[in-house]
């Protein structure tokens, strides 16, 4: 195996295990990639107004969001085995979206416009054929439907309730469902742990 | 081989994964781009092309061509699959896939159920169910996450009333022969 690839992919893994109390990996967003307090474009030095504001604002979104949405329309996720008729991206992917799919600025938030910085190697771009689909209603009726998905109503997250509790928002799956965009403890600021791939095997009963 | 010690990444990514139209699975692999010798026969009534993409993402180990931590940003390529996993690219001896299973082909060929309305025993009707995009693909016959627990990972055992009789119906005696039995006692399918 390509020795380098095995090494940046095993440090971050490496390092948490030496240091579990290292800044960088701690819980909560100081010093996560989502911590933009220290960007030249940021003179507030404030980490949450990039995403969220007190006041004023945008009507699009819930959650006091701050930030322009994107207008993009997405290609999205198909498959012949899929039970879900797919949509665009809605609520929270959505929020995600306006940064991750390359179209908004980082930088443009509250009343800025324009804006230069963009996202680098986590552009997911519009077209999402080849990310997980996102934004669709995850029932029981779609687990029986499908045999090799948990109950969401009843299966246990393993993060204090049940799937439909923790992990789904107004009964759909979406990038939240996974990422906790607060959090990056988990590294890619997943919501549990994938070792052993536990975060899939919450939801697919495989 | 996975340094993140996780499982489904071998063969599904999260985030940028190929691109297969009209099969999706968000697949992490590269594919093999192998030409395969197909099955023909006589009595073969399905045209059979090369292997559509749902086969070719099993191909991409089991034919040899692709190492098996080749995946993601892993452009590993030491570990191949070898022994009776190893099909090569010779598919002719192999039972075919990748041929669309219709009522029209059911119809010609007589020994086969209705795909569109016979059960697959396993919720719904065997197009539904065992079928990808109208084809016969190998996941029509095995389950690559071992859900069932049988043998080489097939959705059902190969006894008498098994898995070939979910598609095939009870086949008459044919020049004196009773065609009675489990039909791997003659037929063999790699
Ligand atoms: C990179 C964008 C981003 C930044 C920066 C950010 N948030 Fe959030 N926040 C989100 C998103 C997206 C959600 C929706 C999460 C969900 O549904 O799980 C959210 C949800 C919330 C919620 C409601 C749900 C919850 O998880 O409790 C609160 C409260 C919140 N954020 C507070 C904050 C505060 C305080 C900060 C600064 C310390 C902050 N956020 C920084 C994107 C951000
Ligand atoms: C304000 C814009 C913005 C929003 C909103 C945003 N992100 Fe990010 N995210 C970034 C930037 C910038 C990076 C750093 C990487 C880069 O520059 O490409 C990043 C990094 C990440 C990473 C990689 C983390 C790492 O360091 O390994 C993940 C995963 C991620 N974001 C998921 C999300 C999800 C899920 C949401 C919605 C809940 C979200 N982001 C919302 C801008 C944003
Ligand atoms: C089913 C779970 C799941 C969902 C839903 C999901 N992600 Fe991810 N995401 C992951 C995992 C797991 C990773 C770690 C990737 C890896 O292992 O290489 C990841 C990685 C990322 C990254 C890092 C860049 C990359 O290519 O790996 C970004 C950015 C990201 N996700 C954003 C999003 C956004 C935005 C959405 C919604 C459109 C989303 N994710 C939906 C599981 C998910
Ligand atoms: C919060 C629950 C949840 C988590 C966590 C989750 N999934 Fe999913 N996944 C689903 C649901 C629901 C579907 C859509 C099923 C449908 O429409 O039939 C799905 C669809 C898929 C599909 C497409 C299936 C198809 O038939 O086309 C794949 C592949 C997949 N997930 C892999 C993963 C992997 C890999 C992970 C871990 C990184 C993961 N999932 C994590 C709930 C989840």
């Amino acid at each position: 195996m390509n020795i380098k690839s095995c090494l940046t992919k095993a440090l971050p893994f490496v390092l948490l295990a030496a240091a579990p109390g290292l800044v960088l990996f701690g819980a909560g967003i100081r010093s996560t990639s989502h911590d933009f307090s220290g960007r030249s474009w940021n003179s507030s030095r404030e980490v949450c107004v990039v995403c969220h504001t007190p006041h004023s604002a945008k009507p699009s979104a819930s959650l006091l969001w701050n930030r322009d949405m994107t207008s993009a329309v997405f290609t999205l996720y198909q498959s012949p085995t899929i039970n879900h008729t797919p949509g665009q991206p809605d609520g929270a992917s959505k929020l995600c979206l306006s940064c991750h799919d390359g179209t908004i600025a980082i930088d443009r938030f509250g009343s800025r416009t324009g804006g230069t910085a963009y996202v680098g190697w986590t552009n997911l771009r519009t077209d999402l054929t080849d990310d997980h689909p996102v934004s669709f209603v995850y029932d029981s009726a779609m687990a029986a439907a499908a045999k090799t998905l948990k109950d969401p109503a009843v299966a246990n997250s393993g993060l204090g309730g049940t799937i439909s509790q923790d992990m789904l928002r107004d009964g759909k799956l979406q990038c939240v469902s996974c990422h906790n965009p607060h959090d990056n403890t988990n590294y890619f600021f997943l919501r549990k742990s994938n070792a052993g791939s536990a975060l899939c095997l919450t939801c697919h009963n495989l | 081989m996975s340094s993140r010690r996780e499982v489904c990444i071998v063969c599904h990514a999260s985030h940028k994964a190929q691109t297969v139209p009209g099969t999706g699975l968000i697949w992490g692999r590269p594919l093999t781009a192998a030409i395969f010798k197909t099955y023909s026969s006589k009595t073969l009534k399905a045209s059979v092309g090369q292997p559509s993409a749902s086969s070719k993402f099993c191909l991409s180990c089991h034919d040899g061509t692709i190492a098996v931590d080749r995946f993601g940003s892993n452009q590993g390529g030491m570990a191949f699959i070898s022994g009776s996993a190893k099909l090569g690219t010779d598919l002719s001896r192999v039972h075919p896939v990748s041929f669309v299973y219709d009522d029209a082909l059911a119809g010609a060929v007589k020994h086969l159920k209705l795909p569109s309305v016979e059960p697959s025993g396993f919720g719904s009707a065997i197009a539904k169910d065992l079928l990808r995009n109208g084809k016969v693909e190998c996941v029509s016959c095995h389950e690559p996450h071992n859900k069932t627990s049988n043998a080489a990972m097939l959705r059902r055992g190969l006894g008498e009333a098994g898995l070939c009789r979910i598609c095939h119906k009870a086949m008459p005696p044919t020049s004196g022969f009773s065609h009675a039995g489990k039909c791997g006692d003659c037929h063999s399918l790699h």
